[in-house]
């Protein structure tokens, strides 16, 4: 087989999935590749309407998994690994990954159809300015090539499309953008958030902004997408097409135009690559079943496989011009790779009269943005962090499952609403380190014959610093806000913090204006290969301390339509 | 050794007495006297009140379906053996096999156990009584007879109401 397209994606998770829409709504015939199987929309495999005593083995992954050392990272993540959803989620048995002994990295994939689109936080939160600027003005990592304005418009464009609900805060850090109605704040959310504004001018507390639809518009209703109706079952697949996936909303605008043609079950092994014309010439696959190789031909060439997929197969693509993987020219690829990071998990009573109650499981959590992007005079760090909260429901008081009692007495307590309890994570800007390294392992191969990926990342002092602010800064603002009980649990520094636990795995291939230090220009376009593009993860400089989709995905919405110009005048 | 009496054989009026339910027959993986015994002790840890127990949840039955199912070897045989100890400890203390004792007798019993259970221990028995006692909370509080107030599509979330409101809200089961 050898057939040739307009354009080649490779993935199809949350960027394959913009590239593929907006190539083929462009007109060009376009291939998206996928290493997992098919999953359709509204398919076997969505389990969203299975209530809790209908869920496989009442949701209990079976033991024989763990036993036989099955998904080692995903049992790591705890409120993943269950039987809703698993199957969405990569065994790193059958695609494994290696880190240094002492540096334990999480990588949570999703190998299939949709990729990682169908279980992700659905949190969309535009970057801002002073993100973008961050590089530059203190020195880390290689400047952005881009600013928050030549984003903006592909913001608006995307939000548009995917269908945003949040609240118009009117945050210099966090930019406003195309909102449907926003979820609500609970009883006691609300109460803590205003006491925030009377305390704090920098600190906030809002409702998150989620890719759920509040407000179908005639677009997303045409693409059979509907209403958001509160399940919170969001990483099992939504028969309603409510939160935004590939499944449901940029996989049907790419098929209706005629355009696509999607392969699964084919992993990328290499980006092929014309010495003579220095081009890109398409890509080389393994079929995963029948372990065959093939190749597809392209005129251009994006890579969405994931932030680390792609640094993978990039460093894979080896030739005579580039023997350290593609586009590697700069010697950068692989390093800078980032991810948020956690270290501070804090908790209060709120302080409200216990007559108000919450109806329905709400898809979002609240949110304080990041207000340290400036150094303030009690830092002595970088960069900042902000918190991902909630008290969306009052908590109740937990049959005696995990602690002494039986009987009578301890039924009858179980389940009576208890305060509001507000929880709140630490969500921190890693710097972007060039030490913090993604390396093919030298002697290690998949069961694909894929060499594995190593991934060499850590925190260091400045992070362990940000975590000390970040106790205290929550410590006070619980009590600012109305807390009592509060309880703040503090990673200590001689515990290491497992990168990629949030699954905000970032870099590897970042974007800057110079071709001796970055992979990629302000296009996403490699210096080296003008028809090679990467749009995912991979791509980022920097990490800010945002939930990153958003800005994959306006990126990527960006960059294919740079991309497409350059192919219309026959420049690819 | 065990000391599992036949159930099946007791006489109408000492199972009355006992306020036991008799398994006559075995189960996937359970016995018939196992899965009394199962059924015995969900049904005093999680008793039925004005609400649903563990009986009313089916626990033991679906204990049983996911010993197949979902248990690992070494879980089946911690069970196993939890259950089987469980009557040599009862017959130990009080002379009597486990299901021979008055159910008051047995609910002291198994409140002992449990409060001894979660101090810090490395007794295997006692381990093994706080997982049988975990799975046993996890099949009940996900069941549909302890979810009465569960709705599968809300149709909303709102974050402010009061006690009328809320339970209006739970009767049209929909926003």
């Amino acid at each position: 087989m050898n057939e040739e397209f307009d354009v080649i994606v490779v993935g199809s998770g949350i960027t394959g999935g913009w590239a593929a829409k907006e190539f083929c709504e462009k007109g060009f015939k376009t291939l998206i590749i996928e290493r997992g199987r098919n999953v359709e929309h509204r398919g076997p495999e969505y389990k969203d309407f299975e209530a809790p005593w209908e869920l496989q083995n009442r949701g209990m992954p079976e033991e024989e998994l763990a036993e036989d050392g099955h998904y080692s990272t995903l049992r790591k993540k705890g409120h993943l690994y269950r039987t809703d959803a698993l199957h969405f989620f990569t065994d790193d048995k059958e695609s494994p990954y290696s880190f240094p002994e002492n540096k334990p990295f999480m990588w949570v994939r999703g190998h299939q159809l949709g990729g990682r689109s169908l279980t992700w936080g659905r949190q969309v939160l535009r970057w801002s300015k002073k993100d973008f600027q961050a590089n530059a003005n203190d020195g880390h990592g290689i400047p952005w090539p881009i600013d928050y304005e030549d984003l903006a418009p592909w913001y608006s464009y995307v939000e548009t499309f995917i269908g945003v609900a949040a609240n118009r805060d009117g945050l210099e850090t966090l930019p406003d953008g195309e909102f449907q109605p926003p979820w609500e704040m609970s009883y006691a959310e609300r109460f803590i958030s205003e006491n925030l504004a009377k305390r704090y001018k920098d600190r906030h507390l809002i409702i998150g902004r989620s890719a759920n639809i509040t407000l179908p518009t005639e677009e997303q209703l045409k693409l059979g997408r509907g209403k958001c109706l509160a399940r919170s079952y969001c990483r099992r697949g939504c028969s309603f097409g409510a939160y935004f996936s590939t499944q449901s909303a940029t996989l049907p605008a790419a098929h209706k135009t005629g355009n696509l043609t999607v392969v699964t079950d084919a992993i990328v092994e290499r980006v092929d690559y014309d010495e003579k014309n220095k081009r890109a010439t398409g890509v080389t696959v393994i079929d995963a079943n029948a372990l065959k190789r093939r190749q597809y031909k392209g005129r251009a060439i994006f890579m969405c496989a994931s932030a680390l997929g792609t640094v993978q197969i990039l460093l894979n693509s080896k030739s005579v011009s580039f023997p350290n993987g593609i586009a590697n020219s700069s010697g950068a690829l692989g390093h800078y790779i980032m991810s948020h990071f956690t270290g501070v998990v804090a908790s209060g009573d709120v302080q409200v009269k216990e007559d108000k109650f919450a109806f329905g499981r709400r898809p979002i959590a609240t949110y304080i943005p990041n207000y340290r992007h400036d150094k303030l005079a009690d830092a002595d760090f970088v960069r900042g962090f902000g918190f991902q909260t909630t008290a969306q429901h009052r908590s109740s008081i937990s049959p005696p499952a995990k602690r002494a009692g039986i009987g009578i007495e301890e039924k009858e307590n179980a389940g009576k609403a208890g305060p509001w309890r507000f929880s709140a994570f630490m969500y921190g800007e890693i710097l972007p380190y060039f030490d913090n390294l993604a390396t093919l392992h030298p002697t290690s191969k998949d069961k694909w014959g894929m060499p594995i990926l190593h991934i060499d990342a850590e925190v260091k002092e400045n992070e362990r610093k940000m975590i000390r602010q970040a106790a205290k800064d929550i410590e006070e603002m619980l009590e600012a806000g109305g807390c009592s009980n509060i309880v703040v649990n503090t990673t200590p520094d001689s515990k290491h913090i497992p990168l990629g636990k949030q699954i905000h795995e970032m870099g590897g291939a970042c974007m800057g204006s110079d071709p001796r230090t970055s992979v990629l220009n302000e296009w996403n376009q490699a210096h080296d290969v003008a028809n090679l593009f990467v749009t995912d993860g991979a791509c980022m400089s920097s990490s800010a301390t945002q939930n990153p989709s958003l800005t994959y995905m306006a990126i990527t919405a960006r960059a294919a339509n740079y991309a497409a110009n350059l192919l219309k005048k026959g420049l690819m | 050794m065990l000391y599992v009496v036949s159930t099946a054989v007791l006489p109408t009026e000492l199972k009355n007495t006992l306020k036991l339910t008799i398994f006559k027959s075995d189960a996937s993986f359970f016995n018939a006297e196992q899965m009394t015994l199962v059924h015995d002790i969900a049904d005093i840890i999680i008793p039925t009140t004005s609400t649903p127990g563990a009986s009313d949840s089916h626990s033991a039955q679906v204990l049983d379906e996911l010993m197949v199912s979902w248990a690992s070897k070494s879980t089946q045989q911690q069970i196993t053996s939890f259950l089987a100890q469980l009557n040599e400890k009862a017959h130990s203390i009080s002379g009597q096999e486990y299901l021979l004792m008055p159910r008051e007798n047995r609910l002291a019993f198994l409140t002992e156990i449990d409060r001894d259970a979660f101090k810090k221990t490395t007794s295997p028995f006692l381990v093994a009584y706080k997982r049988f006692k975990e799975l046993i909370f996890h099949i009940h509080y996900t069941s549909k007879e302890a979810n009465t107030n569960f709705i599968l599509v809300p149709g909303g979330y709102k974050g402010n109401l009061n006690w009328d409101e809320l339970q209006a809200i739970h009767k049209r089961q929909y926003l």
